[in-house]
């Protein structure tokens, strides 16, 4: 299968919320009513039970005022940190792109998000699970379109395989041009490219978004240097330790009696 | 045996503490280990899964923690002197080093006079310091303050267990299993070793302080 990804046009979303309440919906998460934020974004920020939000965006310039809305939810990146911080293989990236969590294998360590550049893993402390976008994996296996696409009334959200988003992003990107001159593409070369492309109205900083997201070095050194040279350290001193403790043992046969070997003796050992 | 002069060696605070940090040790190592790579996942039933084991390593850690402030409150002075002992490393303890690859293999060779502790004790005895006061440090932040741990703190803490349980293993495999040193494992548990060892093994130890107080007594051996 082809990989898949979402094209998040921001410049076309109008805050309507489809998205967050159909992603509720179909993965049957339950309502959350947040404090005041300010503002009319809803909550502050992702949850274990909030797997997609828009987040707004007020902008201030010379042309006058711009008010941005982003749909946050897992980028299931190309090359995704979390999936390599992992420690117990429970995140996995499936054929189509889509950066899957396994249930009985995650027990909540929260690595993952510590490691995401993007912020997005949630750990839900009483289950001691993590939980996340799923890019509705058990639709898009089926044929179907994620549940934000299907209901994104502006098709700011469009569904396709990665290359057909990849050109319609350049298309939208020629569209919004005249409006927003410092339009820009993201996610078509971050991380081994995301499994969401936006269509932002200015530069990614502005939307909350790290201009070129990194795997941070800490993590790379722990998961390529320590890990597996740590692994070949402790097996090399079990396997040093047995071969001395059998050279040991044919000496002790040979050897003049120790002290402990026969009482009295040990005065002229070798 | 019965024959066979003894000599104090450890006191009984240092036995329980030293056993207390082993086997905090092992169980903290084992269950880290279960975290970190795949090798021990076969042991996971044991512990009530990854969760399980998460909790149980956090309450080894509890007990590893309180094996140090224990030694050191009780007996400040005896840790205090181990601490001391550990970081003068003398010319003796170098040679001692180059006899220690014969030592490994259970080869007796010639030792130049050690003190009370030779000098691949006290390297033991340093890997296991400074690994122990990393790996505290790191956990405990891992383990209290998750917000404000930097990625760094993980691949730290994970570095410095293989350094403590590299040093562990040899510790171990000297103590238990090689013919010609396991005869020490008797002061860690009984707390007394045969003169005759301490004279082989810990000669400038034996000259000075013991035999020194023997002396006195008018009980010098020949």
């Amino acid at each position: 299968m082809s990989r898949m990804a979402r094209l998040i046009d921001i410049t076309r979303c109008t805050a309507c919320r489809g998205c967050q309440v159909s992603c509720k919906r179909w993965n049957q998460l339950e309502g959350e009513i947040g404090a005041f934020t300010g503002s009319y974004q809803s909550h502050n920020d992702l949850s274990p039970n909030r797997w997609t939000m828009i987040k707004f965006y007020e902008e201030k310039k010379e042309t006058g005022f711009e008010w941005h809305f982003r749909k946050t939810t897992c980028l299931h990146c190309g090359d995704a940190a979390c999936v390599r911080v992992c420690p117990n293989g429970a995140l996995v990236q499936a054929e189509n792109g889509a950066v899957r969590r396994i249930e009985e294998k995650c027990v909540g360590c929260g690595y993952c998000a510590k490691a995401c550049p993007f912020g997005i893993p949630k750990v839900d402390l009483e289950a001691k699970k993590m939980r996340k976008c799923t890019f509705c994996y058990d639709r898009i296996t089926n044929g179907l379109t994620p549940a934000c696409a299907k209901t994104c009334v502006p098709r700011a959200i469009v569904y396709g395989t990665w290359d057909e988003m990849a050109a319609l992003a350049e298309e939208r990107l020629v569209q919004a041009k005249g409006r927003y001159p410092k339009a820009q593409i993201y996610g078509k070369n971050e991380l081994g490219g995301l499994g969401v492309i936006y269509v932002l109205p200015d530069s990614p900083a502005n939307y909350g978004l790290p201009i070129d997201p990194q795997i941070s070095f800490s993590l790379v050194f722990w998961k390529e240097v320590v890990q597996p040279a740590g692994k070949l350290l402790i097996g090399a001193s079990l396997a040093a330790t047995a071969v001395a403790f059998i050279i040991s043992r044919r000496h002790a046969f040979k050897q003049q009696p120790s002290s402990k070997m026969e009482e009295g003796g040990g005065q002229g050992h070798e | 045996m019965s024959n066979k002069i003894m000599i104090m060696r450890f006191s009984a605070l240092v036995r329980v503490t030293h056993w207390m940090y082993a086997i905090s040790f092992i169980v903290l190592a084992i269950t880290g280990f279960m975290v970190t790579g795949s090798a021990l996942d076969w042991l996971e039933p044991l512990f009530g899964g990854l969760v399980g084991a998460m909790v149980v390593h956090r309450i080894a850690a509890v007990f590893l923690i309180g094996a140090i402030f224990i030694s050191l409150l009780v007996r400040p002075a005896e840790i205090l002197s181990w601490l001391k002992e550990c970081f003068t490393f003398t010319e003796n303890d170098a040679l001692f080093l180059l006899t220690f690859p014969y030592k490994f293999v259970g080869m007796k060779r010639e030792l130049p006079p050690q003190g009370f502790y030779n000098g691949g004790e006290k390297i033991n005895s340093l890997i296991q310091i400074i690994s122990g006061a990393v790996l505290i440090t790191s956990g405990l932040f891992m383990w209290l303050a998750p917000g404000i741990t930097p990625m760094w703190v993980y691949p730290v803490h994970v570095t410095f267990m293989v350094i403590g349980s590299v040093g562990a293993i040899g510790h171990i495999y000297l103590a238990a299993l090689n013919p010609i040193t396991n005869e020490t494992a008797r002061a860690m548990i009984m707390g007394d070793i045969s003169e005759e060892y301490m004279i082989e093994n810990h000669r400038q130890w034996y000259e000075e302080i013991y035999l020194g107080k023997k002396k006195e007594n008018g009980k010098a051996p020949a």
